[in-house]
């Protein structure tokens, strides 16, 4: 009997099941009214049911024990590769060469290729029976097929991995790798790229990190903070600019120069310029000049004493402090360091006998 | 502030002249190679307890 798949067939198939007296009497419409509130009760069970989604039907996929087999890749398998029985629902392959050229076919010949370099593991729900093994030849290599369920996909673990990765992208945002390895032997690394920036942050015991860089432009900022740091460079370049940091702050623009002049300064007065350093930043003083000028062109031919000054508020020190005749300038072998908030001044003191002008400079950078 | 005392404060420019005048206060000259031109102001007892600004820009008195 075929199930009524509408109420029109529905009653189409009551109606042929009524006896000729019920016909007759016409007695039937009550028992169809009965039948009806059944059936309409019975549709919007199915209705809602198939809503919810509680008549889907899914493929019984049995749990099977997983089998390892076992292949000598020294000798190759051509197309379409070697038959070999197995019964289960997903791949997992491993191998001490590599998955390069290393092709299965599920069920038969004629199907699509599994590439397993691209894919693996592979689950194959409907399962299989047989498969088919296509590879290149890799002396004296192994590949084993864990072959079981697909929910059972054997776990992978690597004690020897050789990582060869090709990348060609038009645009490659972020490659962040994150290695924490006892040994690494050996990472090469060949981009060819119209424009790099790679930030390489090392931190480890024993570094060496022979670097060989063939660029029409080449910006290479090292920075490099270490107990015993040897440093052998070989640049065959046209030019070549290596600074030391005062000159790379006037490159950068970070470099700051002071000046003031004063007239009229007697014996014991000074001209200064006083500068306080941001909040953030620290001033690095390279070095102080001044000079001393006669008032009057009588008074060239007298001594103009005087001494030059480095003063901040946070140390609290005149350095350096010299004395000059007439003018002077030294630079610093190495910079004074004012923190920020400090307060510096670069003065000229005069000790001459009579007034004079009196012109002072500072200069440093800051960072 | 003025533009100029800001620059100042942040340490936007290379160079600085500080011109005393008869008065004690001061002009403040700030250059940069990062921006045109320079800025100006006068300004009595700079970085002092009673720092006051007398003048921008053209540092002629207010």
């Amino acid at each position: 009997m075929t199930l009524p798949r509408s109420p029109a067939e529905y009653y189409r198939q009551v109606g042929d099941k009524l006896s000729w007296f019920e016909r007759l009497i016409d007695d039937s419409t009550s028992f169809d009214e009965r039948q009806n509130i059944t059936n309409l009760l019975l549709m919007e069970i199915l209705k809602e049911s198939s809503q919810k989604g509680d008549l889907t039907t899914h493929p019984t996929i049995p749990y099977i024990k997983g089998v390892v087999k076992e292949f000598d890749l020294t000798t190759a398998r051509l197309d379409p590769g070697e038959p070999f029985d197995a019964v289960g629902y997903g791949i997992t392959a491993i191998t001490d060469g590599s998955l390069d050229g290393i092709i299965v076919r599920i069920n038969n010949q004629g199907s699509d290729p599994i590439t397993l370099a691209e894919v693996n593991p592979f689950p194959y729900p409907p399962g299989f029976t047989q498969l088919f093994l296509e590879n290149t030849a890799q002396a004296g290599k192994y590949l084993k097929l864990y072959i079981g369920s697909p929910n059972a996909i054997a776990s992978i673990e690597l004690t020897s991995v050789t990582f060869a990765i090709d990348l060609v992208a038009q645009t490659l945002g972020n490659l962040s790798i994150d290695i924490a390895a006892q040994s690494i032997e050996n990472i090469d690394i060949n981009i060819n790229t119209a424009a790099i920036m790679m930030p390489v942050d090392i931190q480890c015991v024993y570094v060496m990190m022979p670097v060989d860089i063939q660029g029409q432009y080449v910006t290479l900022d090292i920075n490099i903070k270490a107990q015993d740091v040897t440093i052998n460079m070989d640049i065959e370049a046209q030019s070549v600019g290596i600074y030391l940091q005062p000159e790379w702050a006037a490159l950068q623009g970070t470099d700051k120069n002071f000046e003031s002049g004063w007239t009229n300064l007697a014996f014991g007065e000074y001209a200064y310029v006083t500068y306080s350093v941001p909040e953030g930043k620290t001033f690095y003083i390279c070095g102080i000049s001044g000079g001393l000028r006669p008032s009057a062109a009588g008074n060239a031919e007298k001594m103009l004493f005087g001494t030059l000054d480095v003063y901040d508020t946070g140390s609290g020190l005149f350095a350096p402090h010299i004395g000059i005749l007439g003018g002077g300038s030294i630079v610093l072998s190495k910079p004074k360091v004012v923190a920020a908030t400090k307060v510096v001044q670069f003065s000229l003191t005069s000790y001459a006998a009579d007034t004079v002008v009196g012109n002072v400079t500072g200069w440093g950078y800051e960072l | 502030m003025t533009n100029g005392r800001d620059k100042l404060r942040t340490g936007d420019f290379n160079d600085m002249k500080q011109d005393p005048l008869p008065d004690g206060s001061m002009i403040v000259t700030l250059t940069s190679r990062k921006w045109e031109g320079s800025e100006r102001f006068r300004v009595r007892d700079l970085y002092g307890k009673n720092e006051e600004l007398l003048d921008i820009e053209t540092g002629e008195p207010l």
